[in-house]
């Protein structure tokens, strides 16, 4: 196995026989207290439609019209808006929310962004190029999209690795910089900054066998200290350590939970509540003692193969009043500035119709939310929806596809937020390892 | 001369004194190479490998009755350690598990939820979990269910509890059948074709732009059948450092093209509605002629398939949707992945994560054929999978050997040990306190046909730990979260502490525990914790894991209060939360 690391939380954990009340919390060099930030990935699971999302305007949507048959988001279904750059383009009236958040410019359209290796041209897809790994499927690009190393191989996560760049501005705090509440998460993996995870549909409580007042809990500890000792029994010390780590989290955050209750929030489903415990948790930062956070957040079913008309009306309203929720919640905090929200998704779909839904593409739009966020306009155009000779199309040796190649990478479009986070060039550069293919490291989508 | 006879991997009879001359003589130098065969003595002039016609006789022990009916059931209770010791025989005990009659879901289902009513089939599950006695059946049903995956979270199907039970039930049906009558089933299960796109698929229409939805075709290859890349039989990758892809996106896409033209049974020439909640959902799909071909819906096209197979133009065929998928199938079937990738997907979900190379070849040529010249018997794979040197004698055999338990797995051992009793007032359904049985997913993570997505509650290479390198698959991990921890923790707490049938307390809907035999031993510690060995720790309790629980123990002064403490201390405990 292993050798032992160092860990914070160890090292807390020895220190705490002091008497926390005078370890005065200060912040490394770079975590001064107006650095406080919580970033938030709300990932849409299962590849979103995101053609569906916005939609451009003049002879770009009548192809996209023409081409996109009856799965097309019609004109009496658009909200208007305007980027100076690209002119007018529209929302699907299905996201009033996001709209209005645009107009009021916190909110950034990050067009047609995907997987790359380099920089992508037809010419480079149909000769093979350094094209990214296992396309189209699923799971390889849902994790293409949260490992930020561009290799399947790896298991760390680009969220992870921003975590572990910024976890010294948490160095008194129990709590793991970063969190998931729905679940296993690549974006989040990390050797050396492990995230915890926490279930939104259940309250987060004290471990009853392991409160002070238990008669068990000298003896449960023991049995712990005893799996992570031996190293001959792996599965053993590998959950030891996620119960020790549950010990950790259900202490810490339960009591910093309760005094953050946010009532006035009211979710209702599962994304919304997840959005709540995160927003529960951004409102109990400073309590506990945290300058950086880390979340990942869930929204599944958007694989949508058939029916997609049918599917896609509720996801687009989940996804709307959701995050207009959440921003709401956040602004009443007063915390508008210091938390960006993002969205992802295993991939774009196909621009062509299977009859009654879409496949699996490639290059698809993002929406980036918040107060410091440059909004109110696109970065990015939007690709060519010609069903005939389309330049962006990955086609099937001259038919056309309908997959889109992307212009702008994650690769990109993870550096920037890296960077707003307080990732130094050096360490963006070594989380990243292909954003040396691009010249433009930083997509400008957030307030400088 | 045998110098050091390595056979004596804990209770192996090793009477057959030929073992030392038969098989080739290796290299000391291979005796760590997990490419060795599972058994073998080291010699004073090298390593003798023991071919596996002469494997010695395994005797069951209460130690190995505990093991593998932990593998093989929903967990080991008194009663089945002792009678699985007495016989004495792991491999007639299969046999007979494989010709009891199948406990069935979809009737219960049927009688007690109108189609849309998502408890009911929980309910059953459990009860079959719980009473059934086609444990082994019910296990390798369950272990299909997260391979071939279907969910009733689909926005279709939590409308089609009756399909969702068949599926549930055809797979019990086919858990010890051929592998390609499973795929044919699973392929035309109309649950299947909702939930993964094949229903009602159609040809290119290239003037409105369509084409052929990619989707059961890409998960079918990728999840159900050969995987991303091509394998040798020992289920690792060819090169073993870099992988080469087993198919291409062109292949999905003839693959797609094969699967289009089928519909519900009740349902011919309707290619339009997006409301299925009518439609039958129990009976396969079939090939749908209206219109009438050349403009009927299936693609007659030639196709390319796995290998660079040829599937001609089916236009003069009679039936050309069936033959194209049936020739389809075939060419999946044949495909040399199918027997380590399935063989090892299966040996992940009943025995251990990280099988050795050799332990996966072993069962895949089991797969390729079955010792009468059959292709697809999963009943022998099943068979090969639990009777293996290395399932029986786990890190002996390989360091590696382990898993961590499934979460559901831990609640229905627990229950299971203590021969839990439904609530006086429960109405047919195990459950805990804290959630509803159709909502225990909110406490463990998973629950029967309710994944998150068709990658299942887990993924096969997920990594053991997030934060260590040490290359361990641990599938399970992914879901043993700190939430879930935590909430699975405070369950087993009330479950032991208020929900055991001593305690005079609590709801009367809820499920409790029994624990007589366990208060009856009186005071003798020793015999408590040998009991409980048994029945939660496959009888292996670490000394010091032992002494720690006994020194608790002894400061314990009432009896009833002590055998509370003493199940809740091993059920809070890692070494509980796997096995191997």
């Amino acid at each position: 196995m292993t050798k032992h690391k160092f860990s914070r939380r160890s090292f807390l954990k020895s220190a705490s026989v002091l008497p926390l009340v005078n370890f005065t919390p200060s912040f490394a060099a770079s975590c001064n207290e107006g650095d406080r930030k919580s970033l938030v990935c709300v990932f849409l699971l299962g590849g979103a439609d995101s053609f569906s999302f916005v939609v451009p305007s003049g002879q770009q949507y009548n192809d996209y019209l023409a081409t996109r048959g009856n799965l097309a988001v019609t004109r009496d279904n658009l909200l208007a808006a305007t980027d100076s750059t690209i002119g007018d383009f529209s929302f699907n009236s299905l996201l009033p929310g996001l709209h209005s958040s645009y107009q009021a410019n916190n909110l950034a359209v990050i067009n047609n962004v995907g997987n790359l290796v380099r920089p992508t041209s037809k010419a480079d897809f149909n000769a093979s190029t350094q094209l990214p790994q296992s396309l189209f499927a699923h799971n390889a690009q849902q994790k293409l999209w949260q490992t930020g190393s561009g290799n399947l191989t790896q298991s760390g996560g680009w969220g992870g690795s921003i975590a572990q760049y910024v976890a010294n501005c948490n160095s008194t705090s129990n709590v793991s910089t970063s969190m998931s509440v729905n679940g296993s998460s690549t974006w989040l993996n990390n050797l050396v900054e492990s995230y915890v995870s926490l279930n939104s549909n259940a309250s987060i409580a004290l471990m009853r066998g392991h409160q002070a007042s238990s008669s068990t809990r000298t003896v449960l500890a023991t049995l712990i200290e005893q799996a992570k000792a031996n190293s001959a029994t792996p599965f053993a010390q590998e959950v030891a350590n996620g119960v020790e780590r549950a010990i950790d989290t259900s202490n810490s955050l339960s009591v910093a939970l309760t005094r953050h209750p946010l009532n006035d929030f009211s979710a209702s489903g599962g994304f919304e509540a997840q959005l709540k415990l995160v927003a529960r948790l951004i409102s109990a930062r400073e309590d506990l003692n945290m300058g950086k956070q880390i979340f990942f957040v869930g929204l599944g079913g958007w694989d949508t193969h058939s029916n997609q008309n049918e599917r896609l009306t509720p996801l687009l309203r989940q996804l709307d009043t959701g995050l207009t929720k959440f921003q709401t919640a956040i602004n009443r905090l007063g915390k508008a500035n210091s938390v960006t929200t993002f969205t992802a998704s295993d991939f774009g779909r196909s621009l062509t119709s299977n009859g009654d839904g879409t496949d699996h593409g490639w290059g698809g739009h993002a929406f980036v939310l918040g107060g410091a966020v440059d909004g109110g306009k696109v970065f990015g155009e939007f690709p060519s929806f010609r069903a005939i000779n389309n330049p962006d199309d990955a086609d099937d040796g001259g038919t056309f596809a309908g997959r889109i190649i992307p212009k702008l990478s994650v690769t990109q479009y993870s550096a920037t937020l890296a960077s707003w986070m307080g990732v130094t060039n050096v360490e963006r550069d070594l989380m990243l390892p292909n954003l040396t293919n691009f010249s433009v490291k930083n997509l400008g989508f957030m307030q400088s | 001369m045998v110098l050091f006879c390595c056979v004596g991997i804990g209770n192996v009879t090793a009477s057959n004194n030929s073992l030392s001359t038969q098989g080739p003589l290796l290299a000391k130098g291979d005796l760590f190479a997990k490419q060795l065969p599972a058994i073998w003595l080291l010699l004073d002039d090298g390593v003798r490998v023991i071919p596996e016609s002469d494997y010695p006789h395994i005797d069951v022990t209460t130690m190995q009755a505990s093991k593998f009916l932990t593998q093989a059931t929903f967990g080991p209770n008194t009663a089945s350690i002792n009678a699985l010791v007495a016989q004495n025989n792991l491999e007639a005990w299969i046999n007979q598990q494989m010709l009891l009659p199948i406990s069935r879901t979809y009737p219960y289902v049927q009688a007690n939820s109108n189609g849309s009513l998502r408890t009911t089939r929980h309910h059953i599950w459990w009860q079959n979990v719980m009473q059934g006695d086609d444990q082994l059946r019910q296990r390798v049903a369950f272990a299909l269910s997260e391979i071939f995956v279907i969910s009733d979270l689909d926005y279709e199907l939590g409308n089609s509890q009756y399909g969702v039970t068949d599926f549930y039930d055809m797979l019990a049906e086919n858990a010890f059948g051929n592998y390609r009558t499973l795929l044919e089933k699973v392929t035309l299960h109309p649950t299947m074709g909702v939930y993964l796109g094949m229903l009602r698929n159609q040809k290119a229409n290239p003037a409105l732009f369509i084409r052929p939805d990619e989707n059961y075709a890409r998960e079918v290859l990728q999840l159900f059948s050969i995987g991303l890349y091509e394998l040798g039989q020992d289920g690792q990758t060819i090169p073993l450092n870099s992988p080469v892809d087993s198919y291409s996106q062109e292949t999905v896409e003839n693959f797609a093209r094969v699967f289009t033209g089928w519909n519900f049974a009740d349902s011919p020439g309707v290619w339009t509605s997006n409301d299925l909640t009518s439609y039958d959902k129990t009976r396969a799909m079939v090939a749908d002629y209206q219109p009438a071909p050349p403009n009927s819906f299936h693609d007659t096209g030639t196709k390319t398939l796995l290998n660079g197979a040829v599937l001609a133009n089916s236009s003069g065929v009679a039936r050309p949707t069936e033959s194209d998928t049936s020739f389809a199938l075939n060419n999946i079937f044949n495909h040399p992945n199918v027997p380590p990738f399935f063989s090892k997907l299966l040996i992940q979900r009943l025995t251990t994560s990280n099988p050795s190379p050799a332990y996966v070849k072993r069962v895949a040529d089991k797969f390729v054929n079955n010792g009468r010249g059959q292709r697809g018997d999963i009943g022998e794979v099943v068979k090969a999978i639990l009777l293996d040197n290395e399932a029986r004698f786990g890190k002996v055999i390989n360091p590696d050997f382990g898993k961590v338990k499934e979460p559901i797995l831990q609640l229905s051992q627990l229950w299971r040990a203590f021969d839990a009793q439904l609530g006086t007032t429960a109405q047919g359904e195990y459950r805990l306190s804290v959630k509803s049985a159709d909502r225990i997913d909110e406490v463990f993570g998973q629950a029967v046909l309710k994944s998150r997505s068709v990658f299942n509650f887990f993924l096969p290479e997920n990594p053991l730990s997030n934060s260590s390198a040490s290359g361990l698959l641990g599938p399970e991990m992914q879901i043993m979260t700190e939430a879930n921890i935590a909430s699975i923790h405070n369950a087993f707490y009330e479950q032991v502490y208020t929900y055991n049938n001593q305690s005079g307390v609590g709801s009367t809907t809820i499920t409790r525990l029994n624990i007589d035999d366990a208060v009856g031993m009186g005071g003798n510690i020793d015999n408590l914790l040998d009991y409980l060995a048994r029945l939660l720790l496959g009888n292996t309790m670490p000394p010091s894991m032992r002494e720690a629980i006994k020194q608790h123990l002894v400061n314990v002064p009432s009896n009833y209060d002590r055998v509370r403490d003493a199940i809740f201390i091993i059920v809070a405990s890692p070494q509980f939360m796997v096995e191997g």
